[in-house]
């Protein structure tokens, strides 16, 4: 496995496709939390900042927006913006897994990246690449997970407690 | 970095000055090599609604260490009666259907399984697991596993069907890795044995945008949606008899630190023989993602059990990991784990034990029934494959269970 999987040929070839296919227009990570609206059907607005503060940095966790959306897959998506109203952390929880392409935007790519370079399992997946952490758990009919880009983090805020 | 039910080391192994060699090595000892004493007497022939299921490294992967990854041997038939035997199908008690790498097929067999129609082309699906995806063909094929025959042909994926454009981009969106490339050497396919019947269900037959089924001419393809009929199918459920779950039963290996191998059986049907009686199981339904409520030393919390794991992944603070998540308690810790019934009430107590991995990893085993890391997300456990070491774990199909529609789980 490790032989094929780590062709640094092979790697860039699959990053420029994926590249290609980023261009079109996104929100998610890095874009602003007004975007949300273009990732699916809005939800809820801001109400979930009271067990952020329970969990994480109550100082930090007050700065903190969010906005729900279901995507067409028919998964239920948090999207997380920091005080200058830039989405820095997602959740997920649903039946089928959501575009993450369009949700991870420019950290798509470094995240397939690491994900290829690294062994796997088939149904727990814990990326660590360059800026963009992925969590991805779950089965058939049932998954969920969490994805942060710690350079945008709100100071404090410890996004290991987000719950889809 | 981190978890796998495919655990590769290539980095250990040279940090400790091992390699190929070695691997053999100790392959050949977990085999028994080197006898030559008299034969052992012929086991018993097994029953037939009995598989044998085998955890080891296996021989052709020289470069990979795995560990706790469960295989066994699957037949499939052409409509016209070609077959082939696929060894080293890994068992996944969290997904549903048969998928194959279109490069363990022979060219007579993968010639000779019909196309599943769709629109004006040809089925296709984007399996979906939480590290990745399948992409490959749907097609139609009898399987047999053991002594039991689907009652026909039912749809199959070969993964990586050359006959097919490349993955479509609402696919590989989905994100995670291609298991064209980072299952080929693990595994010759994935037997979906849960508690569905069906991989996709409903959704996919009135919604195409589900990402899951597409319709492909040869060079493109689009997002469609699939009969239940043209959906991957639980080869359990197509069983002409046996057809209501599966056993899964692994033998207790020692702790922490495991055994070179592991051998254990999948039984097929419950309480339809007398080798499947579920006896005084309890019984635990399975919520409709195949979840359910558990408490872990007392604390309420989600998870699953699930074969197609390689570890117990679940949150424990003040426990030191290394290698990128895994656990490595300076001495192993005992867990407690209840799974919830039927009545709300918890199950008697199971116990859940975290080994070093380090140290684990170190003896090379493929069987670690310890092997413990951090969860995908707090709050949700994920009961791996250790789990079924020392017990015979029934999946019960969504269906035949009054108290649990969508199926369930038992054990003693």
């Amino acid at each position: 496995m490790t032989s094929f999987l780590r062709l640094p040929a092979r790697a860039a070839v699959a990053c420029l496709i994926l590249a290609a296919l980023g261009a079109n227009a996104h929100a998610g990570l890095g874009r602003p939390l007004a975007d949300a609206a273009k990732d699916g059907t809005l939800l809820t607005q801001a109400p979930r900042l009271a067990a952020q503060a329970a969990a994480g940095n109550a100082t930090a966790a007050a700065a903190v927006q969010a906005q729900t959306v279901q995507t067409p897959q028919g998964t239920t998506v948090t999207e997380y913006a920091n005080a200058v109203g830039t989405v820095f952390a997602i959740t997920w929880k649903g039946p089928f897994k959501p575009d993450l392409q369009q949700l991870l935007g420019s950290y798509f790519a470094p995240y397939v990246q690491a994900a290829n370079a690294q062994p796997q399992q088939l149904n727990l997946s814990l990326v660590k690449g360059s800026d963009i952490v992925v969590h991805s758990g779950g089965r058939m009919r049932g998954f969920f997970g969490v994805a942060w880009v710690p350079s945008l983090l709100p100071p404090g805020f410890d996004p290991a407690t987000l719950q889809p | 970095m981190k978890p796998f039910s495919l655990l590769d080391l290539p980095a250990l192994l040279r940090r400790a000055g091992l390699g190929a060699v070695s691997c053999i090595a100790l392959l050949l000892a977990a085999c028994g090599g080197g006898g030559g004493s008299s034969p052992a007497p012929a086991p018993p022939a097994a029953p037939s609604n009995v598989v044998s299921v085998s955890i080891r490294q296996l021989p052709a992967n020289t470069s990979t260490l795995t560990a706790n990854t469960p295989y066994v041997s699957v037949t499939v038939c052409a409509p016209g009666g070609a077959c082939q035997t696929i060894p080293d199908v890994l068992v996944d008690t969290g997904s549903a259907g048969l998928r194959l790498f279109a490069s363990a097929l022979n060219s007579t067999l993968s010639s000779a399984l019909p196309a599943i129609a769709s629109g004006s082309g040809q089925l296709a699906a984007c399996a979906q697991f939480a590290s990745g995806y399948a992409w490959g063909s749907m097609r139609l094929a009898t399987i047999q596993l053991g002594g039991e025959t689907t009652t026909s042909a039912v749809p199959i994926q070969v993964m990586n069907d050359a006959a097919l454009p490349a993955a479509p981009a609402a696919c590989a969106a989905q994100g995670g890795s291609n298991f064209a490339s980072s299952f080929g050497g693990i595994a010759n396919g994935i037997l979906g044995v849960s508690n569905f019947k069906y991989d996709c269900g409903s959704a996919c037959t009135t919604r195409a945008s589900t990402g899951f089924y597409y319709t492909c001419s040869s060079t493109a393809c689009s997002a469609t949606t699939a009969t239940l009929g043209q959906q991957g199918i639980n080869p359990v459920a197509a069983f002409a008899t046996d057809n209501n779950g599966s056993i899964l039963a692994l033998p207790a290996v020692p702790l922490p630190n495991g055994a070179p191998s592991a051998t254990g059986t999948l039984t097929f049907g419950l309480n339809t023989q007398s080798n499947n009686s579920l006896g005084a199981a309890q019984i635990y339904p399975l919520d409709t993602s195949g979840n359910l409520t558990l408490t872990l030393n007392g604390v309420t919390q989600s998870g699953f059990v699930d074969s197609g794991s390689n570890g117990y992944y679940l949150n424990l603070s003040g426990v030191p990991t290394c290698l990128s998540g895994f656990y490595c308690p300076s001495s192993p810790l005992n867990l407690a784990a209840s799974l919830q019934l039927a009545n709300f009430g918890f199950g008697p107590a199971q116990t859940v034990v975290i080994g070093n991995a380090q140290a684990m990893f170190a003896t090379q085993n493929a069987a670690l029934p310890a092997l413990g890391g951090t969860a995908a997300i707090s709050g949700f456990v994920d009961l791996g494959l250790p789990f079924f070491y020392g017990r015979s774990i029934a999946t019960g199909l969504q269906g035949s269970n009054p108290s649990a529609p969508n199926g369930y789980l038992a054990y003693q």
